[in-house]
C-alpha cells in the first residue's frame, strides 16, 4: 500500500522546506537524539567530523522519501538495518526514536510553516515505519 | 587538479570497440592488468545490468550502478548468499568445497552466527583495541628502513593486518604468518605459478588450518569465555556445535574471518600509499592537515575498493531494471564499479581526501551482510596513518604495484 498522495506531498514539502533552512540536518538531529537517548552519544565517539552520523541520517532520509513515494526500498532497507545493527546491541526501538527525532527537528525548523497536514503525515509515517521495524524484530525472533 | 584513475588508451579503445554481448568483466586478466576501468565505465552508461554469456566463470549478470547494487544487497528474500547455491564469489567453488559461513548463508541462520562475533567490533571493544593498534603500528613503523627501498606490502600492510588478526584470535604470535598464508590460499584460484598449484594442494592447506584452529578451539572451549573471536565462537550457542557437527561451517567461518581481517585492510593500506603518490596534491594536503585523516580513510576505501565484487544467486524469476533474471542465475554486484558511479558520487575518478560525504561507498557491502568489522578496518587505517604522518614526511612508491 502506498502512502496517500496528500501525506506524501506533506512529508516531501516539509523536508524540502527544512533543507532550505538548514543545509545539513546532521548536528540538529543528533543533538536531539542524544537528548532523547543519551546512551547513544557514546556510539559516535569516534566520529568527530559527523561522517558516520551523516551517512546514517542520509540513509534514514532515503528510507523516509522512498516510503513517502514509491515504497520500493524502504521496507527492505529498514529490515536490513535493524538486523545488522542488532548484532552490535543496538535496540530496534532506537530506529523508531530516530525517525521521530527527524520529524521533530523538521517541525522545529519549519516553525509557523509546519502545517496540520504535515503533522498528521509524520505521525502516520512513524506508525507505519514502526511496522517495518516490528517485521524485522519478528524475523530475528524466528532465528533464535 | 586531482589525480584520476589511469586508463590506458589501448584499454579504453578495446572496451569501447568490443561488442557489449562479448563483455566478460569477470575476466581476471582485466584486474591483473588494471584495465577493467573503461569496461565498467561503458557498462554503467550503456548496459548497467548486463548478461555475460560466459568465460572462465560461466554465465552471470553484472550489476554496475550504485543504487542497483543497493537494491540487490537489501533484497535478501530474492538474492541468496548461500554457499550451496554458489556463495558470494563469481567463481563457483567445486560442489564438494562449498563451505558455508555466516557471510555465505541466508537468514534465519545468518543472524545468530554473525551476532556471535559482532561484540568484538562494538565501540567499547574498539576503544580497547585502539591502544593496542597504536602501539603495534608505532613499533612496525619505527623499525622501517629509511632512505632505502623496501617492500611496503610485506613490511607494513601484511605485518600490521596479520598482527591485528593474531590479536583478534589470540593466535600464537610467532606463528602469525600462518594466518596470512591461509588467507592467501583461501582466496586464490589454484594454478601453476600461483599461490597453490592445484585444488588438492589448496584444500590440504585449508585442512591444516582447520586442524590448527580446531586444537585452539578445543582449548578455548574448556576455558572460561574470553574476548577473542575463537572463544566467542566456541562458547556461543549459535556456533559452539560447529566444530563437531558442522566442520565445513566451522572452517568456513574461520576462513571468512581470516580473509575479512587480512586481505581487505592489507589491500587498502597498500592502496593508500599508491593513491597518495599518484595524487601528490592530496598527499600535501594531508601532510599539512592531518585532521583530514577522518575523511581520507573512507575516501581511500572507496577509491581503492578492496573487494571488487560480491555475488548472489536469484532464488526466483524476477525482472530487474528491465532484464529478466531466472531462478538460479548468478548475479554479480561490482562494488568496484558502483564506487565510481557518477550519478551518486561527484567526480568519482578523482581521489579527494576532503570529500563532504566520504562514506558514500559500497566497499563494505550493504544490508545484513555488510562487513561486520568495518569500524575496526576504519580504525586501523586511521591510527596507522596518524602514526605514519608523525614519523615520515614522505613515503615514495618507486615501482609499479604488482597485482597478483
Amino acid at each position: 500500500m502506498n502512502t496517500p498522495r496528500a501525506d506524501s506531498d506533506a512529508i516531501v514539502a516539509s523536508l524540502e522546506l527544512a533543507a532550505e533552512r538548514c543545509a545539513d540536518l546532521t548536528p540538529l538531529v543528533y543533538e536531539r537524539l542524544f537528548q532523547v537517548r543519551p546512551e547513544t552519544r557514546g556510539l559516535f565517539r569516534t566520529d568527530p567530523k559527523d561522517f558516520i552520523k551523516g551517512s546514517m541520517l542520509q540513509l534514514s532520509l532515503d528510507a523516509i522519501l522512498d516510503f513517502a513515494g514509491e515504497r520500493k526500498a524502504a521496507h527492505r532497507l529498514i529490515f536490513a538495518e535493524v538486523q545488522s545493527h542488532d548484532a552490535y546491541g543496538t535496540s530496534p526501538e532506537l530506529f523508531n526514536d530516530f525517525f521521530a527525532v527527524i520529524g521533530e527537528v523538521v517541525r522545529d525548523l519549519l516553525k509557523d510553516d509546519w502545517t496540520p497536514a504535515m503533522d498528521a503525515a509524520w505521525k502516520k509515517l512513524k506508525v507505519d515505519l514502526d511496522r517495518y521495524v516490528q517485521d524485522a524484530i519478528r524475523a530475528m525472533a524466528l532465528a533464535l | 587538479m586531482h589525480g584520476t584513475i589511469k586508463s590506458s588508451d589501448e584499454a579504453r579503445q578495446s572496451a569501447y570497440s568490443t561488442p557489449l554481448e562479448d563483455f566478460d568483466v569477470g575476466n581476471p586478466e582485466l584486474f591483473r592488468d588494471y584495465t577493467f576501468w573503461p569496461y565498467f565505465e561503458r557498462l554503467r552508461k550503456e548496459a548497467p545490468v548486463h548478461y555475460s554469456r560466459g568465460g572462465l566463470f560461466g554465465p552471470y549478470w553484472s550489476v554496475t550502478k550504485y543504487n542497483d547494487i543497493m537494491d540487490i544487497e537489501t533484497n535478501h528474500a530474492v538474492f541468496s548468499s548461500a554457499a550451496a547455491l554458489g556463495g558470494i564469489s563469481i567463481r563457483d567453488q567445486p560442489v564438494e568445497f562449498r563451505r558455508t559461513s555466516f557471510i555465505a548463508m541466508d537468514q534465519p541462520n545468518h543472524g545468530p552466527q554473525r551476532k556471535t562475533v559482532a561484540p568484538m567490533f562494538t565501540p567499547t571493544h574498539l576503544d580497547e583495541l585502539a591502544t593496542n593498534i597504536r602501539k603495534r603500528s608505532a613499533e612496525v613503523l619505527d623499525h622501517l628502513p629509511r632512505n632505502e627501498t623496501f617492500d611496503w606490502v610485506d613490511k607494513v600492510s601484511i605485518e600490521l593486518t596479520t598482527q591485528m588478526l593474531a590479536v583478534l584470535f589470540d593466535f600464537p604470535w610467532e606463528e602469525r604468518r600462518k594466518l596470512t598464508r591461509w588467507s592467501d590460499v583461501s582466496t586464490t584460484i589454484p594454478g601453476a605459478g600461483g599461490v597453490v598449484p592445484t585444488e588438492a594442494a589448496k584444500q590440504a592447506e585449508l585442512l591444516e588450518c582447520a586442524e590448527y584452529f580446531g586444537r585452539m578451539w578445543d582449548e578455548r572451549a574448556k576455558q572460561p569465555p574470553k574476548s577473542d573471536l575463537l572463544s566467542m565462537m566456541a562458547h556461543s550457542p549459535a556456533t559452539r556445535h560447529l566444530r563437531e557437527q558442522n566442520p565445513e561451517n566451522f572452517l568456513g567461518n574461520l576462513t571468512l574471518l581470516i580473509v575479512g581481517g587480512n586481505d581487505t585492510t592489507r589491500n587498502t593500506l597498500s592502496g593508500s600509499i599508491v593513491a597518495l603518490n599518484e595524487n601528490p596534491d592530496q598527499y600535501k594536503k594531508l601532510r599539512e592537515n592531518p585532521e583530514l585523516i577522518e575523511s581520507f580513510v573512507p575516501e581511500v576505501i572507496r577509491w581503492q575498493t578492496p573487494l571488487s565484487h560480491m555475488r548472489r544467486t536469484a532464488l526466483q524469476d524476477i525482472e530487474f531494471r528491465g532484464k529478466q533474471f531466472k531462478k538460479g542465475d548468478k548475479v554479480v554486484m561490482w562494488y568496484v564499479s558502483g564506487n565510481y558511479d557518477e550519478d551518486v558520487i561527484e567526480n568519482p575518478e578523482a581521489f579527494i581526501i576532503d570529500r563532504k560525504r566520504p562514506r558514500t561507498h559500497l566497499s563494505f557491502g550493504f544490508g545484513i551482510h555488510r562487513c561486520v568489522g568495518l569500524r575496526l578496518a576504519e580504525l586501523q587505517l586511521r591510527i596507522i596513518w596518524e602514526e605514519i604522518l608523525k614519523r615520515f614526511d614522505r613515503i615514495e612508491v618507486v615501482g609499479e604495484p604488482k597485482r597478483p
